[in-house]
């Protein structure tokens, strides 16, 4: 252990709960307001696009390159040079760089109806990367918050 | 490693040994707030004011208890329908109904909330006028509101508010003398 020799860290972790009986999905995005093209989406998972299922919560990712690890694994994602693996040196290297900006995302059911779209997240983050969101959303079926506490972020889907 | 955020809601009593009853709202807010915020932040919204009638406290079994947002509502002899829910300073003040999954136990509000507050006055049951000066806005000390005092006193009585641990539980006390 070299303490004291790299405190790199990125800002926050990310907690995901979805509350809701829509499965959301979309693009989750992150990246960085200074330093440009250090985005991070992450890449499709089942079925064809980044889904939260309904009724999932206690989604958690740490940090980007040990999102594979999370119980609704992030296995690649998307940066500005192509996919890589998660825990590829390319997606390691925004670890300390970049930070969780928007979710942007419909609710759909089972059968793959969509109901509503949302852009959720932190809006000086992700208007610096060129996303708009809003750190709260309501509509007609489903209601979104995003929010900081401590060292965590949070989605919250109701 | 890094620490967990997390802290436990805990309990709260309200003693009211007066013989006035109590009006007013009751607050929680993070115990270890971080960038100068106190988010979240959780007040009691409906009933508005939230009523503690004269001498009711853990003596004759008709203090206020809440051991979660969630549960009170059918445990509590003050139920609250409503809680309002801050949690940060551009998601403010919605309203949440107590079984709202928002409020729900082990939950994100609740994990990082702990009683901290209340404001109220003192009415007199018979006549419902305000007691003149009984009326306060108190913090436990040390919480992020720092120019609220956790004590109050005026010619018709006074008020504390403070914490205590037991074992894993944190109770915090209002006391309504």
């Amino acid at each position: 252990m070299l303490l004291g020799c790299c405190t790199f860290s990125q800002s926050t972790r990310l907690v995901i709960n979805n509350y809701s009986s829509y499965n959301l999905v979309g693009r989750l995005i992150a990246g960085s307001p200074t330093v440009a093209n250090s985005y991070l989406i992450a890449a499709p998972n089942t079925p064809g696009s980044y889904t939260v299922p309904a009724l999932m919560t206690d989604i958690q990712y740490t940090s980007f390159d040990t999102s594979g690890l999370s119980t609704l694994p992030i296995y690649n994602w998307y940066l500005a040079a192509g996919m890589f693996p998660y825990n590829d040196p390319a997606v390691s290297a925004l670890v300390p760089v970049s930070e969780w900006a928007t979710f942007y995302f419909q609710t759909k059911d089972n059968a793959g109806n969509s109901y509503e779209d949302f852009r959720i997240g932190n809006p000086a983050i992700s208007s610096g990367i060129g996303f708009t969101s809003s750190s709260y959303q309501l509509g007609s079926y489903s209601e979104a918050e995003w929010f900081d506490i401590g060292g965590y972020t949070y989605l919250q889907v109701y | 490693m890094v620490l967990s955020a997390y802290a436990q809601q805990g309990t709260f009593i309200l003693n009211n040994y007066s013989a006035y009853n109590f009006n007013g709202a009751i607050v929680a807010g993070n115990p270890t707030p971080t960038g100068g915020t106190c988010y979240p932040l959780v007040s009691s919204s409906n009933p508005n004011p939230l009523v503690v009638p004269a001498d009711s406290h853990i003596g004759n079994g008709l203090a206020l208890q809440i051991d979660n947002y969630r549960d009170q509502y059918t445990a509590s002899l003050y139920p609250i329908t409503t809680w309002e829910v801050s949690t940060s300073a551009t998601n403010q003040g919605v309203l949440r109904t107590w079984s709202h999954p928002a409020v729900m136990p082990g939950g994100a509000v609740s994990n990082n909330t702990k009683w901290g507050g209340s404001k109220f006055y003192m009415t007199d049951p018979a006549t419902g006028a305000q007691v003149p000066l009984f009326n306060a806005n108190i913090a436990v000390a040390g919480t992020c509101n720092t120019t609220v005092p956790d004590y109050y006193t005026c010619p018709s009585g006074s008020a504390e508010i403070f914490t205590i641990n037991s074992g894993t539980n944190t109770i915090t006390y209002l006391n309504i003398y």
